[in-house]
């Protein structure tokens, strides 16, 4: 145990035991590039990300004002932020729909109200 | 719209009353568009813009926009033998070009199809104004995105690789290629943060104040009432330091007046809901690759 520390406090033994890189940065690029096998880059989680995120999302989407910007960390290949993007896509066309039925229900009502 | 006579109402009611009419459809396209991506007006002389929520100016835009070509949009899904395993269901633009107010020109005079699209843009403006908000939705890895792409391309399977969604995905639209522990986001500027199998994952070995300055950045950059979801909650090497160092983080969010909540997952909670990509997934993922009874997923709020 030679109890060196590396830049950012890193400590060296612990390091070598796990066999990662000499910083902090070179560490996390060995664990999210190094062996496809056990790491990160080659899986994009997409509906597990959901479900376990889903109910705090929309609990977001309505206890903020204004702009929503969310933010997928360590992403890989971005599969939860277009499934994401797709549910919006489909929340709006939705909305939009629902608009639309209450203008045809005004009109086969005959409801002077819009008409 | 006193100018309607029975008939012609009549015949309007005839026009968008079929679910699959077009004029029906070339009104929807319109309301998605502005819904999806709203209409922004400058702030001063600055770059910045904000939401255009004035009733009239949405009225006039879509006044305009009925007397307007637009695509006009279809439901479609991917994958449907995978019905409630991975099915994607994606909006997509349906090639053909027409307007508003030339479907109405088959059934009414000019100018009565006029004052009707004006009394439509005026009932849907005071509709869509309050629900008018932009989404963005960034990722955001320290790879290179060629190399995310490349071994999605390899990895993963053909049936997936061959849709429009994957496609769309690959796009990399706000994407942002940075350290995690630069985090070159503004405070109060994300409403949600999500982090699978990211933090604190495979942060193993940085020290205490890197966690805890990371944490702050997180913390700072939550609008209030946002959200963040961490899973797992643990560091992938289950030593007793690491336990220590993520209680130490759970501390110091409490301590700045953030509410922390914490979900248990099973094993089988996951896997049961699972598609079939990402049963193999788990097979791969060192999430999955040890035994442990329960994971949890670290839910941060930010006060209203």
């Amino acid at each position: 145990m030679s109890g060196e520390k590396l830049s950012g406090g890193f400590d060296k033994d612990l390091a070598d035991d796990m066999r990662l890189g000499n910083t902090p940065e070179e560490n996390l690029l060995i664990r999210l590039t190094g062996d496809p096998q056990v790491n990160g880059t080659m899986y994009a989680w997409g509906k597990t990300a959901r479900l376990v995120t889903q109910k705090d999302f929309l609990k977001a989407v309505d206890n903020t004002c204004g702009d929503f910007f969310m933010l997928d960390v360590c992403s890989s290949y971005p599969t939860y932020a277009q499934m994401i993007r797709e549910r919006r896509k489909q929340a709006c066309y939705d909305d939009a729909r629902k608009i639309i039925g209450e203008v045809v229900v005004s009109v086969q009502k005959n409801n002077r109200v819009f008409l | 719209m006193g100018k309607l006579d029975e008939l012609q109402i009549r015949k309007v009611r005839d026009l968008i009353s079929p679910h699959n009419s077009n004029p029906r459809k070339l009104m929807q396209a319109v309301l998605q568009d502005l819904l999806y991506d709203p209409p922004t007006v400058p702030v001063g002389n600055t770059e910045f813009a904000i939401i255009n929520k004035d009733v009239e100016s949405i009225r006039d835009l879509l006044n305009s926009q009925f007397k307007t070509s637009v695509v006009i949009f279809n439901e479609r899904y991917e994958r449907e033998k995978l019905i409630g395993r991975g099915r994607w269901q994606i909006i997509l633009p349906k090639d053909a070009r027409q307007t508003l107010k030339d479907e109405l020109l088959t059934i009414v005079e000019e100018e009565v199809a006029g004052e009707l699209i004006a009394d439509l843009a005026t009932f849907f403006a005071a509709k869509l104004a309050p629900k008018l908000r932009k989404f963005r939705i960034f990722s955001l890895d320290i790879e290179d995105p060629k190399e995310i792409e490349r071994r999605a391309e390899s990895s993963f399977p053909a049936e997936y690789r061959d849709t429009i969604f994957f496609w769309k995905a690959g796009e990399m639209k706000d994407h942002v290629r940075a350290n995690l522990l630069d985090y070159p986001f503004q405070p109060n500027s994300l409403a949600f943060i999500s982090g699978i199998e990211a933090y604190p994952f495979y942060f193993d070995g940085f020290p205490l104040k890197t966690h805890i300055e990371f944490a702050d950045k997180v913390a700072a950059s939550l609008k209030p009432g946002g959200r963040a979801v961490f899973f797992p909650w643990l560091i992938n090497s289950e030593k007793r330091n690491n336990r220590e160092t993520l209680d130490e983080v759970k501390k110091h969010w409490s301590q700045k007046g953030l509410t922390i909540q914490e979900k248990k997952y099973s094993y089988s909670d996951l896997t049961n809901q699972m598609g079939d990509r990402e049963i193999s997934l788990t097979m791969h993922s060192p999430v999955f690759n040890k035994y442990r009874p329960y994971m949890v997923a670290l839910t941060l709020i930010k006060p209203e």
